[in-house]
């Protein structure tokens, strides 16, 4: 009997351990579309590159965390990560560049400047877990319960929640940058401007989405 | 309650000046406004005269600081004085508490909440009037980034309004303790 339910055991982790990473690279991919859509048609919001005036998809930094849980943060973790890495290395725009060229060229950048390597993961890590962290912070043990959170978000809990995952996002965008460049002229202007972004887009956001979650799931019921 | 309140709302926002005169981006606009959470504070107190109060006092002593304009001049102190009122009255329910039952139900989100929308109301009237009246303010700075200065004035009310309240927070939880635990006390 035990072989069969160690077996049983590890197909459950590993169909687990299946479901997560899907998981995670949905968010990737949504996390993605959203950076580059919001460039198409927001980037004239642009104050510089990583800060805007309305940052939209602050919003689904948190909906994803609600959504998906850790998979959600490890999903805008690398897709940031990813982000970041593709504008380090412009030459992989061009006709020429391949997969290959992509990796040296970043591996020299981090060779050349370790600072970059550190401040790409803190942007990273800032920017996939301040949605999780701040939910952590005001509904404590709750985690279980996220996903029904997305049901009943009021505008309290909204508003709490996306300052605080502001706070924490661009306080520790602006340190990232100010270790690859100490002589930051416009720190605090970046910071304000970044702040007051993700507040405006996270809130305006997850009011729609709340929105819709609350229609859809009254037209589900009247079908 | 009125004439405490305005009399807070002044000590706090001399205070702040002279402290942080380093944060100061525009005259008025600065990167950490510890007074909003003096604001926030009033109004949840006192209500409508708390309100009342910050409004007098911004329209008697702060007057002229970013336009000459008749209209400016009423118009800003209102808006710096009601924000935290007004907002209260969204984030805890229009008309659907009671002065002495608003302390009850604030917890940590509702006061993030209060704190954020407030700060949003007050940059957003500010900055709106600035652009349709502030002219002093735009001769003396020749041209002034509406964006920034609304971003900068939204992130000094934000953080200004947590530092405060949070450290007020902090003081009565660790003073509490320590009368509870005082045996001198007779309880």
């Amino acid at each position: 009997m035990e072989p069969k339910l160690t077996d049983r055991e590890n197909t459950t982790s590993r169909s687990g351990i299946l479901q997560d990473s899907a998981r995670s690279g949905l968010c990737f991919a949504i996390w993605i579309t959203a950076s580059l859509t919001h460039e198409w048609f927001l980037g004239f919001l642009h104050y510089r590159d990583g800060v805007d005036l309305l940052y939209l998809p602050h919003s689904l930094r948190i909906a994803l965390v609600l959504a998906f849980g850790l998979s959600g943060v490890l999903g805008v973790c690398l897709a940031t990560a990813t982000l970041i890495l593709f504008a380090m290395t412009p030459d992989f725009a061009g006709s020429d560049a391949n997969l290959q060229s992509f990796i040296m060229t970043a591996t020299q950048v981090f060779i050349d400047k370790p600072s970059t390597l550190a401040s790409l993961i803190l942007q990273a890590l800032a920017s996939g877990c301040c949605g999780w962290l701040a939910l952590r912070i005001l509904v404590p043990g709750r985690q279980a319960s996220y996903a029904g959170m997305m049901m009943n978000l009021d505008l309290r809990t909204i508003l709490s929640v996306v300052t605080i995952a502001s706070v924490i996002n661009s306080g520790v965008h602006v340190g990232a940058w100010l270790l690859l460049d100490a002589d930051l002229g416009d720190a605090s202007a970046r910071f304000s401007v970044m702040l007051t972004g993700d507040v405006l887009g996270g809130v305006l956001g997850l009011v729609l989405i709340a929105l819709s979650t609350r229609l859809f799931a009254r037209e589900g019921k009247m079908t | 309650m009125l004439a405490s309140s305005l009399v807070l709302w002044l000590l706090s926002w001399h205070a702040n000046a002279w402290a942080f005169s380093f944060a100061e981006v525009y005259p008025g606009v600065n990167l950490l406004f510890l007074p909003h959470g003096m604001r926030v504070l009033l109004s949840l107190l006192f209500g409508f005269w708390g309100a009342s109060g910050i409004a007098m006092a911004s329209l008697m002593f702060h007057r002229n600081l970013w336009s000459d304009d008749p209209w400016a001049t009423i118009i800003t102190p209102l808006i710096s004085g009601y924000c935290a009122w007004f907002a209260m009255k969204i984030s805890l329910g229009l008309g659907q508490h009671s002065d002495d039952r608003r302390l009850e139900k604030l917890d940590s989100r509702s006061l993030i909440g209060l704190i954020c929308l407030s700060a949003l109301i007050n940059s957003l009237g500010h900055v709106i009037i600035l652009s349709t009246l502030g002219t002093q303010a735009a001769e003396s700075h020749g041209h002034i980034n509406l964006s920034s200065t609304f971003a900068a004035m939204f992130t000094g009310d934000l953080l200004g309004a947590l530092i405060m309240l949070y450290a007020l927070r902090m003081i009565i939880m660790v003073f509490g303790s320590k009368t509870k635990r005082d045996p001198s006390d007779g309880t």
